[in-house]
């Protein structure tokens, strides 16, 4: 007899919920919910009091149609993004040079440090391994750090055989952004056979990486810059509210008009439905994208180098 | 009475043990579990605007569970990857499995969202969730179908004849 994964957890989760059948909360734990609500309406109207008083309502911003309950976004001035070739989430500022030498590994800088080297989620640095996984790290940040400055950690891997780079790759490489020493930043990257490698001193995606060792050093980019923060109003923060359910905010919190605006600055030609009140224009190659004030408190570009992988590619990744 | 102490109260009364069930495929222990779903209670309901609706607040309360399963736990856990010996219980095997990758065993099966889905969620790339349940079949040992887990659909062996010599 064979049964599903889903089958499986639905037959855990009937006994875990079984087991305690007649469990409750605390009544302290409400009474903490109360003391968390009551602080947060303080603090509210601590804010909206400074916005009046001291900065004045800031007229161009759409007014939110949610109710008194829900904080106001205050908005930057709006941030030319070239949505063409930016690199701001890049995990390569500037693209390895084929030939050069590979990257020193550097795990911290500044309070700023690195975990472990993960290979499809365990710590087997020492092992070879067959090509084809996922390099994870995770961010970690002590009181030296800049704790608490919204950044963006992205992750590439540099391909080198000898100590020379011979190839890179950001491939399923998704931006993740969070507050420093806050949240949890775990970037990742994709190790594929199909990975640019080095031919005649420039890369070529259609050769991919032939027989042989190989060393893969993962690169994480910790970046906070005016441009990350708009990058992350329209993947995660109000401009992608509208159309999505896993952002920074809810979906009251959109400007009005951004229906389509991530599918929008992934694919310019797509026409956007966007009103430029809401601060995104997209009639060029720049857009003029305003993010969450609290988006970007400083800037910072950091480089880490974590410990490399060994792992060889036994037969030819693409055929020629 | 307020509100959102009317959502809660409606959450806690029928729906608590569920959510604590829910947390427990997701925590490598029951306190972790139960710790969990108070933690995420007080998140949803701590906001100014809670979820309108108890059914609102179950998937928003769920949503919290897995967040805070899922963060900053990526390492190798502390209990061992793999079991060794028998019988076997699948969810202490699941236990065994490091947080991000549970995470994406009950969101791409028990939730049955598409692995993009599960990548939003969690903020990694669709090639990690694949091999993390890759993976996760693999660590699962004899109860799992190792060729059938690179698969979308999983198969678990529980032949009666298992833990017989």
């Amino acid at each position: 007899m064979t049964v599903s994964w889903a089958t499986v957890l639905a037959a855990i989760e009937a006994r875990e919920a079984a087991a305690r059948a007649d469990a409750r909360p605390s009544p302290a734990l409400s009474q903490s919910i109360g003391r968390r609500r009551a602080a947060r309406f303080a603090a509210l109207a601590g804010a909206v009091g400074c916005l009046f008083g001291v900065a004045g309502w800031e007229a161009a911003r759409p007014a939110p149609a949610a109710s008194a309950e829900v904080a106001p976004v205050t908005w930057s001035e709006p941030v030319a993004l070239n949505i063409v070739n930016d690199r701001s989430l890049s995990a390569f500022e500037a693209l390895p040079e084929c030939g050069g030498q590979a990257p020193a590994v550097r795990t911290s800088y500044g309070g700023i440090g690195i975990g472990p080297t993960l290979w499809n989620g365990t710590d087997n640095r020492a092992l070879a391994v067959t090509f084809g996984g996922t390099l994870a790290l995770s961010v970690t940040a002590d009181a030296t750090a800049p704790l608490g400055t919204p950044v963006v950690a992205t992750m590439g891997v540099i391909y080198a055989q000898g100590g020379v780079v011979v190839g890179y790759s950001t491939a399923d490489a998704s931006p993740v952004f969070g507050a420093l020493g806050v949240d949890a930043l775990n970037p990742s990257v994709g190790v594929h056979a199909r990975s640019p490698f080095c031919t005649g001193g420039s890369v070529d995606l259609a050769d991919g990486l032939p027989v042989g060792d190989y060393q893969a050093f993962p690169v994480v980019r910790i970046h906070a810059s005016p441009e990350v923060a708009a990058w992350r109003s329209v993947i995660w923060g109000p401009h992608a509210a509208a159309t999505r359910t896993t952002t920074d905010v809810g979906p009251s919190q959109a400007p009005p008009g951004c229906q389509v605006i991530a599918g929008a600055i992934s694919a310019p030609n797509v026409p956007p439905e966007c009103s430029r009140a809401a601060g995104l224009d997209l009639t060029g190659p720049t857009a003029l994208v305003r993010y969450p004030v609290d988006y970007y408190t400083g800037d910072l570009d950091l480089r880490l180098v974590g410990d490399p992988v060994t792992f060889s590619v036994e037969q030819a990744s693409v055929s020629r | 009475m307020a509100a959102w102490r009317q959502a809660y109260d409606e959450l806690v009364t029928g729906r608590y043990p569920a959510l604590v069930a829910y947390a427990s495929l997701l925590t490598a222990s029951p306190e972790e579990a139960d710790e969990a779903t108070r933690a995420a209670l007080v998140r949803v309901f701590g906001r100014l605007r809670p979820p309108p609706t108890s059914e609102a607040a179950d998937a928003a309360v769920r949503c919290a569970i897995v967040a805070r399963a899922a963060s900053g736990r990526r390492s190798v856990p502390d209990v061992p990857r793999k079991v060794e010996g028998e019988p076997e219980d699948a969810h202490e095997r699941l236990r065994a499995l490091d947080a991000v990758t549970r995470a994406c065993v009950v969101l791409r099966y028990a939730d049955e969202l598409p692995v993009a889905e599960v990548a939003d969620r969690l903020r990694i790339g669709h090639d990690d969730v694949r091999s993390r349940l890759t993976e996760a079949g693999e660590l699962m040992g004899d109860l799992v179908d190792a060729a059938a887990a690179e698969q979308d659909i999983m198969i678990i062996d529980v032949r009666g004849d298992r833990g017989r010599a």
